[in-house]
């Protein structure tokens, strides 16, 4: 089995001088919008397939492949023919030792494939006056050469390619790209071998059959009547010369509607499961560009688990901003391109299970968040964001923060994951009435020197949740525990309950009682965030939430 | 599977055996010439560690291309092209200034010492791709060849099986002086390899006069075992005359009038009056044929050699000469004549003078 171990890039698209590594069976690459993603996917499809979403390589097409900053670095300088950027892909590759050599730019011996765009140094002539004009805009990729080989510095060709990539891409579907010939590949991957030799001669007669019907026949006899059109016989025929093959005329069709005309999802659906399928054996790997597109939740799962289970032997590569299919497909699998590229590989056992079968989590947002804070239920969350709002006039997520509940699977699983990544992270935890034990001990027991992860929780055993907190923080006088009690309780409960306990000491203890049910823990939340009044917090969620300027 | 053969007419001629076997070549099996393998197996993918561009293909050398004659005829190497430079490796020992093309006439050295520098690495590859590497008329390899070989061979991870007839050595992939040159020398430098020998001392083509006379040529070398004839019967067309012949030289267009035999000659400048008209070939050109009468011009050595001498070869600096006159006899089917200037005949042999 053929597997990409490694990506280099150099001058590409977004990236400078990059290097990806990638698991043998499934890499989930995710990533912020921008972040290249589908860079990845197309440096891939480039090296192995010497294409770029399915067209051939051009000088156009050069330009948007090359990296800005390496374009700008050469237009800015003194414009020698040495100074002309070039652009490295290579992958490494496991499966094919006639592609293992020392020819890459880490000399290492190893088997894969390089491709090389570079200056074609034949071609200076053509140079010299273009930069003796003066009037030098852009590269002039035009002189320009690729270079495609082995780590074995063999040439290679199209089609004979050793590694074989399928790109499954739903946007190529777009009217204006290319459509038919993208939907010829998935009619081609989409049948074995020897049915194409069987398509392209029933084809054949079917056009001279056409040829010869009747009707046709007595049409074409007017066409030309007395031929006072041309001396010559002149018919409308079925092209039958062997350029019009079948996989340029027919098409796929679903419930006799023609393929480009179902619905996107269904469209997506057919693409995935034909590059899964590849019944035509060509295929080492398989890249699925956010294969939840189009797709409602019910068949986004459906595709899920037939990715999981039809999948044998080949490598994918999929891009996606859905955690439901990061989880199903196991996040240890995932690849995150952020600031620095990392593979969440080592990560616990268990968390990955309990991930596939509780896909449901916001994992993603975890992952991809720049602050995060988590939090045990929504008042937590509703409190923090209303401090938040209280202190810079807007909410937490419009700079960036994002606090998440955990809910019922609780923080084990989402600290896991920012262990594994080392991603920076805030937990607002309930003590519980034992500061040293729910807390203390709870964090060193599993995150000892994760110095990444920061615990919020008041340390007075008193304070066991959010409630009891904020009665704490409000008890300095009896107005100002009046003051949240107002704002927190019902009406009916204020007057006819909360007024009834006379003395600060049994207010509080009256506060402090009345929390015990959740349903009225996130009916004061909502109050205490609809609020115009102003109450003070307990200092431990003040600090949570914010972040040094 | 790898099958390397030294020329193009050997690896149509692989290529068709197999073909008659299996109608087409199986994807797992793959037939190189000796430096098409060289090149993209033993030097390329890790020819960085001596030439640090990409070889771009090879310049065929008849003779080593960085010897050169002054005006004095003083023969020397040039400098530029010297093996190392200071101590470093010279990669134009190995390839051309102008095009970076790998002179054939070291291509087996490049292999053999980037695989010296590597600890070993292009046959690890080797290994990791086939399973078995066969090398058919082995005989032509010679000097830095052998080292490839024992790359091979001391990396252990593949099967090699070497085929061929040294009494058959007429090319050479390279003109040397880097050892094994002589048949005695590859066959020691094969059994200290660890090489397993198997003599096949049969022949499907020569009657058994033609083989012995063939096997005298070296007989002293001691190291072929005596060729059985495996043609029993002589088709009636040929019957009349059959066997070894000497014919003197004023009755060879008689000769050639009775039995029309294909002529066969050192090279081109040999007796060009006889051949006009006439099949003839050069020895060299007529390795891998067989016809049913031969008739043998032979330079000076071979009509020493055919007039009995045993010491006719003995002053060669090399088995070229020798081992053509081998390639001419074991060409035919049913007899095989040469001209002869009179003196004594090599025993075996009958004059050939008919009084008509």
């Amino acid at each position: 089995m053929k597997r990409i171990k490694k990506l280099h890039v150099k001058n590409f698209k977004k990236f400078a001088d990059e290097t990806f590594e990638f698991n043998d069976d499934i890499n989930i690459l995710v990533g912020d919008n921008e972040c290249g993603k589908s860079s990845v996917l197309e440096a891939i499809e480039l090296c192995l397939n010497l294409c770029h979403r399915g067209r051939p390589i051009s000088a156009e097409i050069l330009g948007e492949l090359f990296n800005n900053d390496c374009i700008e670095t050469y237009l800015q300088g003194d414009k020698s023919q040495t100074s002309l950027p070039e652009l490295l892909i290579e992958t490494y590759l496991d499966g094919d030792p006639e592609l293992k050599g020392t020819n890459n730019s880490e000399g290492e011996d190893t088997q894969g494939i390089s491709l090389r765009m570079f200056f074609n140094s034949d071609l200076s002539p053509y140079y010299e006056p273009f930069v003796a004009s003066g009037n030098i805009l852009t590269v002039p990729f035009e002189l320009y050469k690729i270079e495609w080989m082995s780590f074995a510095w063999k040439r290679l060709v199209q089609l004979a390619r050793p590694v074989g990539c399928l790109f499954v891409d739903p946007a190529r579907l777009h009217p204006t790209l290319g459509r038919s010939r993208y939907i010829n590949s998935i009619i081609n991957a989409s049948v074995d071998k020897y049915a194409r030799p069987t398509l392209n001669l029933s084809y054949r007669q079917l056009k001279i059959q056409f040829n010869e019907k009747p009707d046709v026949k007595k049409i074409n006899a007017k066409l030309n009547e007395g031929h006072e059109l041309t001396a010559k016989s002149l018919k409308i025929v079925a092209d039958i010369t062997p350029s019009g093959s079948w996989d340029s005329n027919l098409a796929l069709a679903a419930d006799d509607i023609s393929f480009s005309h179902i619905g996107k999802g269904e469209q997506n659906q057919i693409q995935i499961k034909v590059a899964i399928q590849n019944k035509a054996k060509d295929a080492d790997i398989v890249m699925l560009e956010e294969p939840e597109n189009h797709l409602s939740h019910i068949n986004l799962i459906q595709l899920v688990s037939y990715i999981e289970q039809k999948n044998t032997g080949k490598q994918i590569f999929l891009t996606t901003h859905s955690s439901y299919v990061l989880n199903k497909l196991s996040i240890n699998k995932l690849c995150l391109l952020a600031r620095e590229y990392v593979k969440l590989k080592d990560i616990d056992a268990n968390t990955v299970k309990t991930l596939k079968r509780l896909p449901g989590y916001d994992t993603l947002r975890m992952v991809l968040a720049q602050k995060v804070i988590l939090v045990e239920g929504p008042s937590d969350e509703l409190v923090l964001k209303k401090i938040y709002l209280g202190l810079k006039g807007r909410l937490p997520e419009n700079d960036g923060i994002d606090i998440i509940v955990v809910r019922g699977i609780g923080f084990k699983v989402y600290l896991d994951i920012a262990k594994a990544l080392k991603h920076p992270v805030r937990v607002v935890k309930d003590n519980d009435g034992n500061y040293q034990k729910n807390i203390v001990d709870w964090r060193n027991e599993d995150y000892k020197d994760c110095d990444f992860i920061a615990c919020f929780s008041p340390d007075d055993g008193a304070q066991y949740s959010l409630e009891p907190a904020l009665v704490a923080a409000n008890s300095n006088t009896v107005a100002a525990l009046d003051k949240l009690a107002k704002v927190m309780l019902s009406t009916q409960t204020y007057d006819k309950e909360y007024a009834a306990c006379t003395g600060l000491a049994a207010k509080r203890t009256f506060m402090n009682g009345w929390y015990d049910t959740p349903k009225k823990k996130v009916d004061s939340a909502i109050r205490i965030f609809d609020m115009f009044e102003t109450i003070s917090y307990p200092e431990y969620l003040t600090r949570a939430i914010s972040f040094g300027t | 599977m790898l099958l390397l053969t030294y020329t193009i007419n050997n690896q149509f001629e692989l290529v068709r055996h197999i073909c008659r076997l299996n109608k087409v070549q199986p994807h797992n099996v793959a037939v190189k010439g000796w430096f098409s393998f060289l090149l993209e197996d033993m030097v390329r993918p890790y020819q960085r560690c001596i030439v640090p561009d990409r070889i771009s293909g090879i310049i065929l050398n008849s003779r080593n291309p960085h010897l050169c004659t002054s005006r004095n005829g003083k023969r020397f190497n040039l400098p530029r092209c010297a093996e190392k430079i200071c101590g470093e490796c010279n990669p134009l020992h190995y390839v051309t200034k102008e095009d970076n093309r790998a002179h054939t006439h070291y291509l087996a050295k490049l292999a053999a010492t980037i695989h010296e520098q590597t600890g070993g690495k292009p046959a690890r590859r080797l290994g990791e791709i086939y399973d078995e590497v066969f090398i058919d008329e082995m005989q032509d390899l010679v000097g830095w060849d052998f080292a490839v070989i024992r790359a091979i061979v001391d990396e252990g991870i593949t099967d090699l099986d070497c085929v061929g007839d040294f009494r058959q050595a007429v090319y050479q992939t390279s003109e040397t002086t880097k050892k094994p040159q002589t048949s005695a020398e590859k066959i020691a430098e094969f059994k200290d390899m660890g090489f397993e020998i198997k003599n096949l001392a049969i022949s499907w083509r020569c009657i058994q006069s033609i083989c012995d006379l063939a096997d005298r040529l070296h007989g002293k070398d001691g190291l072929y075992e005596p060729t059985k004839s495996l043609v029993d019967i002589v088709p009636p067309k040929y019957a009349d005359h059959h066997g070894v012949f000497a014919v003197p030289i004023s009755r060879v267009e008689d000769y050639i009038k009775a039995y029309n035999p294909v002529i066969l000659r050192w090279d081109r400048r040999t007796q060009k009056q006889l051949c006009e008209g006439r099949t003839v070939y050069n020895f060299g050109e007529s390795k891998g044929l067989g016809f049913e009468r031969v008739l043998i011009i032979p330079p000076d050595r071979h009509a020493k050699f055919l007039s009995g001498s045993t010491a006719a070869f003995d002053d060669a600096s090399t088995d070229d000469s020798r081992n053509k006159l081998y390639v001419g006899i074991t060409r035919a089917r049913f007899s095989v004549a040469f001209s002869h200037k009179g003196g004594s005949v090599i025993s075996g042999a009958e004059i050939w003078n008919p009084c008509d």
